[in-house]
C-alpha cells in the first residue's frame, strides 16, 4: 500500500496478484508507491538497481514528482499487462490516448523515461514530439520547445538560401 | 522542452523522418539544426505540388531540382542509416501528355544520380528505400543493383519501388536481410541471381514483379515471404526450408511447387493450377485459401491434419451454378480435420450450401475440433440457409461460437427469421450478428 504521506491511489493497490513481490518507489515529493516488481522492472534502471541489490529498501527517484511518477507507473502496468497478451491494436489505441497530453507534461514523462529508461515510454514520448512538430513554421516549433530564437540573421539567412526548396 | 538533453532531441529529429520539416528546425535554434546533420534516418519524398509546379512553366524556374535536394542534403548528413528517396504515392491524375515524359529528375534509380551520393553514405547504410517515378523509369533499364551491391557492405534492408532493374553486374550481399521489389520489371527470368546474390534473405516481398518466366526462389533462410505474380511466369518454385509465413497470390500458373517443411502459415490466392505440387507442410497451423476451383485445390492439398486456423473464400464467378467439383463440408473436415476457427467467405458459403440444398449432409462423420466458426452469408432462403446452419451445428458437438456475418443488403426481417430459427434450434451457442458487406475481401490481400 502506498504510505499514508501519499494521497494518490497506489497503482498496485487494486492488483490481485499479492502474493508477487513488491518494489517501494518514492517520488521527488516524497511520496511512495507500491508496485508489482514485473511493472517496476520496466523500467532498465530499476532493474540494474535490483540486480545489484539495491532493491530491498525504498527506491528513490529523485526527479520524478509524484503525479508524473503516478502516470509513468499507468503506463509500466498496462504494458506489463499488454506484453502478456500481444494485442497490438490495443495497445496503439491505449498508448493513443494515454499520449494525448499538453506539452509541459509531455516533457516531464520524457524525461522521466529518459531518467528511469523506459525504452517504449521513450519512444511513445518522442513520436508524440515529433507528430506535433510535423508541418509546423519555425516559429511555432520555437514555442513548442519552448526555445528562443538564437539563429542570427546572417545564419538564418545562409540556412534559408541552402534550403529554398523547403520554402518554395 | 528547453533542456532536453541533446540524444533526446535528436531521437525526436530521427523520428521527424521528414526532409522539409528537418530545414524547418533547422531554421529554430543553433541546436537544433546543430543536431540535425546526426539524423539516422530521413525520408525525402518528392510531393505531387511540387512536380506539378516543376512542369508549369509559371513556377518552374523558382523550383529546385529534386536530384539537387537530395544531393546537398544527403552529402551533408553524418550518421545516416536509414533512407528513403523517392516521389511521394500515389501520383494521380497526371496530364496525359506527361506519359511520353522525356524528363529525367525523377528518374531515380538512374545511376548517375544515385552514384553521386550513395558512396558517401554507403558505410554505415542500413537500410536504403528509393521510390521511383514510373513514368519517368519503366523505359530506361537501371543498373543501380550493381552500384548498391558495390557500395553497401552493411545494407540490411533493401526496398525498389516503380523501376526497371537489370542484375547485371550484381555482385554477393551477404548480410542483406530484407529486399522488397514493388512493380518492378526485373530482368531475372529465373530468379537465379536473387537467390545467388542475396543468401542471407530472411523476409522477401516480391510485388508485382514482372520479367519472370519460370521464377524459383531458393533462400535457405527465408523466414517470411510475400509474393503477388501475375499469369505470365508458366511455374512458380519456393523451396525455402525455414520459411515460416508465406503469403503468395497467383493466377493459374502451370506449376506451382512449394517445398517449405516449417511452414506455420500460409495464405494463397490462386485460380487453379494443372500441377499443384504442395509438399507436405507438418508445421502448418493457420490457412488461408481464396480460389475459383476450391475443391480442386483442397483435393491437391497434402495432409491439414495440422491446420488450427482455416479462412476460406471462392470469388465468385458470374453466375456459376457448375456443381460438379463444388466442395462439400465433409470435404472440407475431411481435409482439415481439426481445425478449430474457420472462416467461410461469401463465395464459399454458397459452394457449401449449394452442395447442401442438393445432397444434405449424410452420413459424415463428428467434427470435434471445431470450436467457432465466422460465416459471410448472403442469405437466398432463409429456411436453407438455417437447416445447413443447423445441421453443422449437428455435426461439431463443441461449437459454440457462431459469427454471421450478413450482407447489410438483406433485409432485415430475412435476418431476423435466420436468427430466430437458428436461437431455437441451437441454444447452446453463443450467437453474434454482425453487418458487412458480401464483396470484402477477407483474405487481407
Amino acid at each position: 500500500m502506498a504510505s499514508s504521506s501519499s494521497s494518490l491511489p497506489s497503482p498496485s493497490s487494486s492488483s490481485s496478484s499479492s502474493s508477487s513481490k513488491k518494489l517501494v518507489l518514492r517520488s521527488s515529493d516524497e511520496k511512495h508507491f507500491e508496485v508489482d516488481e514485473a511493472v517496476a522492472l520496466q523500467s532498465e534502471m530499476i532493474k540494474q538497481m535490483v540486480e545489484d541489490g539495491f532493491g530491498g529498501d525504498v527506491i528513490p527517484l529523485l526527479n520524478v514528482s509524484s503525479n508524473i511518477l503516478s502516470k509513468v507507473i499507468d503506463y509500466c502496468k498496462k504494458h506489463v499487462d499488454f506484453d502478456s497478451k500481444k494485442k497490438m491494436d490495443d495497445r496503439r489505441r491505449w498508448d493513443a490516448e494515454y499520449i494525448d497530453v499538453g506539452v509541459d507534461e509531455l516533457y516531464h514523462l520524457i524525461m522521466a523515461a529518459n531518467y528511469r529508461n523506459i525504452k517504449g515510454l521513450l519512444d511513445l514520448t518522442c513520436q508524440k514530439v515529433a507528430d506535433t512538430i510535423k508541418g509546423k513554421k519555425p516559429k511555432q516549433i520555437r514555442i513548442i520547445f519552448n526555445i528562443k530564437n538564437d539563429v542570427t540573421p546572417e545564419g538564418e539567412q545562409k540556412i534559408r538560401k541552402e534550403h529554398s526548396w523547403a520554402f518554395e | 522542452m528547453d533542456d532536453l538533453p541533446p540524444a533526446i532531441v535528436l531521437e525526436i529529429l530521427n523520428r521527424l523522418n521528414d526532409f522539409v520539416d528537418l530545414a524547418r528546425c533547422r531554421l529554430a535554434s543553433k541546436t537544433l539544426n546543430a543536431l540535425s546533420y546526426d539524423v539516422r534516418s530521413l525520408k525525402i519524398l518528392c510531393s505531387f505540388d511540387r512536380y506539378l509546379k516543376s512542369k508549369v512553366p509559371a513556377t518552374k524556374s523558382s523550383i529546385t531540382p529534386f536530384k539537387t535536394i537530395v544531393k546537398n542534403l544527403v552529402l551533408n548528413l553524418r550518421n545516416i542509416e536509414f533512407i528513403t528517396i523517392g516521389v511521394e504515392k500515389p501520383f494521380r491524375g497526371i496530364p496525359d501528355d506527361d506519359a511520353d515524359d522525356e524528363s529525367d529528375d525523377l528518374y531515380l534509380t538512374t545511376v548517375n544520380f544515385v552514384s553521386q551520393w550513395l558512396p558517401a553514405i554507403s558505410g554505415q547504410l542500413k537500410s536504403l528505400a528509393i521510390s521511383d517515378f514510373w513514368i519517368q523509369s519503366c523505359w530506361r533499364r537501371s543498373e543501380v543493383l550493381s552500384l548498391i551491391s558495390s557500395y553497401c557492405h552493411s545494407l540490411l534492408e533493401l526496398e525498389v519501388k516503380n523501376a526497371w532493374l537489370s542484375v547485371e553486374g550484381l555482385k554477393s550481399m551477404q548480410v542483406l536481410t530484407s529486399l522488397t521489389l514493388e512493380f518492378i520489371r526485373l530482368d531475372d527470368e529465373d530468379l537465379d541471381k536473387v537467390n545467388e546474390c542475396f543468401p542471407s534473405l530472411q523476409v522477401l516481398n516480391l510485388i508485382g514483379v514482372g520479367g519472370l518466366r519460370n521464377p524459383r526462389v531458393h533462400l535457405l533462410q527465408l523466414k517470411k515471404c510475400r509474393w503477388t505474380v501475375s499469369n505470365a511466369p508458366l511455374s512458380l518454385t519456393i523451396d525455402a526450408p525455414n520459411l515460416v509465413e508465406l503469403d503468395l497470390k497467383c493466377v493459374k500458373p502451370d506449376s506451382l511447387v512449394i517445398e517449405a517443411p516449417l511452414l506455420a502459415a500460409l495464405n494463397l490466392s490462386i485460380e487453379k493450377a494443372a500441377n499443384f505440387g504442395v509438399k507436405c507442410l507438418p508445421n502448418l497451423t493457420s490457412l488461408q485459401i481464396e480460389s475459383t476451383h476450391l475443391s480442386t485445390i483442397l483435393v491437391g492439398f497434402p495432409d491439414g491434419k495440422t491446420v488450427e486456423k482455416l479462412v476460406v473464400d471462392s470469388p465468385r464467378c458470374a453466375n456459376s451454378v457448375d456443381v460438379l467439383g463444388k466442395v462439400d463440408f465433409d470435404a472440407l473436415m475431411g481435409t482439415f480435420p481439426n481445425v478449430r476457427s474457420l472462416t467461410l467467405g461469401p463465395g464459399a458459403w454458397s459452394e457449401l450450401e449449394v452442395g447442401f440444398s442438393i445432397g444434405g449432409l449424410e452420413g459424415g462423420f463428428g467434427v470435434k475440433a471445431l470450436q467457432q466458426i465466422v460465416v459471410h452469408l448472403e442469405v437466398t432462403n432463409y429456411r436453407i440457409t438455417g437447416s445447413f446452419i443447423s445441421s453443422i451445428l449437428g455435426r461439431c458437438p463443441n461449437l459454440l461460437d457462431v459469427v454471421l456475418i450478413v450482407d447489410s443488403c438483406v433485409e432485415s426481417e430475412v435476418v431476423r427469421n435466420l436468427m430466430s430459427m437458428c436461437i431455437v434450434e441451437c441454444p447452446r451457442v453463443r450467437w453474434r450478428l454482425e453487418h458487412g458487406k458480401s464483396d470484402q475481401n477477407i483474405m487481407g490481400f
